[in-house]
């Protein structure tokens, strides 16, 4: 039966149970009940209209007309049940405030590492003494897939804020392509275990400018993967191996931006400089800069809250005299930050440049919508350069503004290559 | 193609099927005494206390409750109909023969049946203050923040709530709170006891074993904790501390009512409460304050000593500019919290679509008002911050009934109800008496364009003719001008026409008996005279207003009221 076909049909029975089954169109379906329920106790008199009880009532027709709402009525009760449970037990869920302390599960589906891997974020926001932060993260797949981080923050240390993060990270399968001109058949598989040590040092110097040091030690193990799934093959045997390094550096922030928790207007500058140098056998010494500027402009015939926001990034190691760049210490491009229509790790090459153009209009008070435009290419040297090498992305997103609590965004992104969609809902514990 | 036709065939059947139904109709009038009273304060069983859960209540009134809406396919047809012009809108189900709600243990008639005076106004529902001579004993405590108060017993044994404003907007929120308490209680519905005090904070004690939760862990109430509280509270050239008083109400709090379905542990509640006139018709009060946290959590059932269940209207601290202990900003009144309304159109417009209240400075005069205003009020387009079901379902007919009421206070009416607040700055609390008086002529202005205005019918006889006297709400509300309106009237008596097409330019009609019907009749005759009021010069649209008196030997008497929409 077509589905046309279906539709008269339903709506002839339904016109028929209301010609059967009359409501009052233009009055009220009121019945005076001629045997009120309880006893009248504010007149004796039988007759007088006092004494009879108004009562709402609906026909037979008139239920089954309005079957489908109810179907829809009980089938979202059970939400209901939930809701309820959740208000009564753990009231400050509904109001966007997070607890000093707590333990939250959580799990990642569709990694070819594992089928399902499970994960506990656990904190306490008042570790020590109050406003010191502990976190702990962790996400078990299974023996080859898994990673662990625990992050101590220190909110008053000196002038300003010590960070102190301990990693661990097992990974079979990484993805590595080649340059700006690769292609995806050049894809080539790795295995990484990580261990990462970090130690940095933040300053508000003044509203505008903030100043951050910062240390780290990191050992990395790389292994081959999965060569039947890499059909660039094998990855050359120089990229093996483990490296150890160290990293200082530092960077400075000037932030001129108005408006909040929308910001409409002005510039934010920061760049950074890192300084690594490998301490095992092999020869890793180089220096890694880093220069974004990102500025935020109101579209000038209408409110401040429609804007447009131009980011910029240029990310790029320099190797320092006889001595290398570990391959995994090179910019990329291709996350849910840079290039968000291409898979991860897309570009790898001495440098990047990103440039991003986004419009966000509110929708609501708490929410934007974000239409944008990603530009990047990754090159060798300056040189190397020009517009027609850049690759392009678009896509259209969903924000939620956050005062605190959380954040949520949602986007999709597309390029010649694939597509994404990227969700992120960020507790900030 | 076939199936096309098909589908127009049945919708054009449906359609004549509805215009029958639509013609047919009950007596619009009774020849027995009119019903002025609801009888559910029957003794019922004690019920148990219902549990409240303010965030389900919104999340379903909000998705679950909206999808449901056009899948009632009683409600789709109706509208259906309402397009075609073949059908009407559902009405409340709690209404009487002259249109009006009788009293029950939701609505009583006061000020616009029975009106009352600025000075009854001003008192409300009070009948005891709390004893500040004497000392006050906590006996629960409240620790929020801003939000902070506790609850005591002064000497007298007398049970208060006692709130405080917030710490940015002194007098805000206790005057809202107390003020629209006052215009409630005037308008007919049941609301608890309050008022503004002063107390010594050295005259305060905790009790025995009084408990305050703090992050989830309950502990003893100390002396400091009542000082934090009161802490930064605002105080009189004496030192006393300002303090809204809510005093408990008599009978046991069984929980919320709701603005939808009934109680299924309440004999008594036999009308869904979506279709009850009082609650649908609150809307248009509610717009008139910006009432816009109107809602289940909202409102208190109580079981009287005379075993029946009460319905209480409570927390009026998100009204007039207050918003809590903050204030409203232009979006209150305006949209639901969530609004997927305007959310699409955003959406859509890509940012082209500016909002109405983003074209509106959030201005706060003074802090004691807080963000009230009267120029961008729309009263037909308010709605408080989640939907309800009742006000969803409010036709004209219902707006008109809110309408009524709330063009029954006068501006003295007003200014003695907005005292009550006891706003120390003369100019504020002139500012929001103002306010109101505009809101409310704007409340009058819109309504009474959409509905003939025309209520309060008495019949008389003089030198043998029927003389039937009305009141043309819109110039007794000063919203429009005696000398541009004039009525014109058709007598009917049975389908026959009497007189046809008469026109009078003040509100009394006059009908020659000798044109009506005979006497000696065993049943009283019934006539009809319907009524159009016309405004030349403006774009009113006259709608009929069909009043039926029936000619009995006592006298002419109005058996019915029926209002074209």
């Amino acid at each position: 039966m077509s589905v046309p076909s279906t539709c008269s049909s339903i709506l002839v029975i339904c016109l028929g149970m209301w010609l059967f089954f009359p409501p009052d169109v233009n009055g009220t379906t009121v019945k005076e009940q001629k045997n009120p329920a309880v006893a009248d106790t504010t007149t004796s008199d039988k007759n007088n209209p006092n004494s009879i009880p108004y009562a709402s009532s609906r026909t037979f027709g008139e239920h089954l007309l309005a079957l489908p709402s109810y179907l829809l009525h009980w089938t979202t009760r059970p939400i209901g049940y939930g809701v309820k449970f959740l208000e009564r037990e753990f009231p400050e869920l509904f109001e966007l405030k997070v607890p000093n302390s707590g333990i939250a599960p959580y799990f990642e589906t569709g990694s070819k590492n594992a089928k399902i891997a499970y994960g506990i974020i656990a904190y306490h926001k008042n570790f020590l003494s109050p406003g010191n932060e502990l976190r702990f993260h962790g996400l078990f797949g299974s023996e080859s897939y898994n990673s662990f981080e625990l992050d101590y923050a220190i909110s008053t240390f000196l002038a300003g804020e010590l960070e102190i993060d301990a990693s661990y990270a097992n990974n079979p399968e990484q993805s590595l392509y080649g340059g700006n001109n690769s292609t995806l058949e050049e894809k080539q598989l790795f295995s990484a275990e990580e261990l990462e040590g970090s130690l940095a040092y933040k300053q508000q110097v003044s509203p505008i400018l903030g100043l951050r040091l910062n240390s780290s030690f990191k050992k990395l193990t790389i292994g081959q993967g999965d060569v039947d799934d890499s059909p660039g093959g094998p990855i050359a045997d120089r990229m093996l191996g483990t490296t150890s390094l160290v990293t200082i550096g530092g960077s400075a922030s000037y932030d001129f931006t108005k408006g909040k928790p929308r910001t409409y207007l002005g510039p934010r500058i920061a760049a950074g400089l890192d300084w690594s140098q490998s301490i095992n056998s092999t020869d890793f010494r180089f220096l890694t800069y880093t220069i974004e500027w990102d500025h935020f402009l109101p579209v000038f015939f209408l409110p401040k809250t429609r804007r447009l926001a131009f980011k910029s990034r240029l990310q790029k190691v320099e190797p320092l005299k006889n001595s290398g760049v570990p391959f995994f210490e090179y910019p990329t491009l291709g996350s849910n930050q840079d290039l968000r229509g291409f898979t991860g790790n897309r570009f790898r090459d001495d440098g990047s440049l990103l440039l991003t153009l986004e419009y966000r209009y509110p929708i609501w008070d708490f929410a934007d919508l974000v239409l944008f435009v990603d530009e990047g290419q990754v090159f060798d040297s300056y040189s190397d350069i020009h517009i027609s090498d850049f690759h392009t992305d678009y896509g259209f997103g969903f924000h939620i503004i956050s005062g605190g609590g959380f954040s949520f965004r949602t986007e999709f992104a597309f390029s010649n290559e694939t597509s994404r969609f990227i969700l992120s809902v960020t507790p900030n514990i | 193609m076939h199936h096309t036709n098909k589908l127009l065939q049945t919708i054009g059947i449906g359609a004549v099927v509805l215009l029958l139904l639509g013609c047919a109709g009950s007596r619009p009038y009774t020849l027995g005494p009119v019903k002025t009273f609801d009888p559910d304060t029957s003794a019922i069983p004690e019920p148990d206390e219902k549990e409240q859960y303010q965030y389900w209540d919104r999340i379903d009134n909000t998705t679950f409750h909206q999808l449901e809406k056009p899948l009632d396919l009683n409600r789709t047809f109706r509208f259906a109909g309402r397009m075609l012009g073949v059908a009407g809108d559902r009405q409340a189900d709690n209404v009487n023969h002259l249109d009006q709600v009788p009293e029950s243990s939701w609505y009583s008639y006061r000020h616009y049946h029975n009106p009352m005076t600025p000075k009854e106004l001003a008192r409300g529902p009070n009948t005891v203050q709390p004893d500040t001579a004497r000392e006050w004993t906590i006996f629960r405590g409240k620790l929020e923040g801003a939000n902070s108060g506790f609850f005591i017993e002064d000497a007298n044994g007398n049970r208060f709530l006692i709130k405080f404003d917030g710490y940015k907007y002194p007098e805000l929120t206790t005057a809202a709170e107390v003020i629209s308490t006052k215009i409630f209680y005037g308008a007919g519905y049941y609301v608890p006891e309050s008022t503004i005090t002063y107390f010594d904070p050295e005259n305060v004690r905790i009790g025995e074993g009084v408990k305050v939760s703090v992050d989830g862990e309950t502990r003893p109430m100390t002396r400091q904790d009542y000082l934090d509280i009161i802490k930064k509270r605002p105080r009189n050239k004496d030192g006393k501390i300002r303090a809204l008083a809510s005093k408990f109400v008599d009978g046991r709090p069984v929980g919320p009512w709701g603005f939808e379905g009934t109680r299924n542990d309440d004999p008594n509640d036999r009308v869904l409460h979506e279709h009850r006139r009082e609650l649908r018709g609150m809307r248009v009060i509610s717009s008139w304050l910006n009432d816009t946290d109107r809602r289940d959590a909202n409102t208190m059932s109580v079981y009287t000593s005379e075993s029946y269940i009460k319905h209480l209207v409570q927390d009026f601290g998100n009204t007039l500019g207050a918003n809590g202990t903050s204030i409203h900003t232009p979006i209150y009144g305006q949209a639901y919290l969530i609004d997927p309304r305007y959310m699409a159109l955003s959406a859509v417009a890509l940012g082209g679509y500016v909002r109405p209240w983003e074209q509106v400075e959030p201005e706060v005069r003074y802090p004691a008002v807080g963000y009230f205003k009267a120029e961008p009020f729309q009263p037909g387009h308010w709605v408080p911050v989640h939907p309800l079901p009742a006000f969803e379902n409010m036709t004209l007919r219902d707006a008109f009934w809110g309408a009524k009421i709330v063009m029954s206070f006068s501006n003295e009416d007003i200014r003695a109800m907005v005292e009550t607040g006891q706003i120390s700055n003369p100019e504020a609390e002139e500012y929001l008496v103002q306010t109101l008086i505009d809101r409310r002529d704007k409340i009058g202005r819109y309504w009474f364009r959409r509905i003939n205005p025309v209520a309060k019918f008495h019949a008389r006889i003089d030198n043998q003719k029927l003389v039937l006297q009305f009141d043309d709400l819109g110039v007794t509300g000063n919203v429009f001008s005696s000398s541009s309106s004039h009525y014109r009237y058709n007598v009917l008596h049975a389908d026959k026409v009497l007189q046809k097409g008469e026109r009078v330019n003040d509100s009394a009609i006059e009908i020659p008996l000798q044109m009506g019907p005979e006497k000696n009749r065993k049943a009283p005759l019934v006539v009809q005279i319907q009524i159009t009021t016309h405004r030349p010069g403006s774009d009113i649209i006259a709608k009929e207003t069909r009043v039926f008196v029936a000619l009995e030997d006592e006298g002419p008497r109005i058996v019915g009221v029926e209002r074209e929409e």
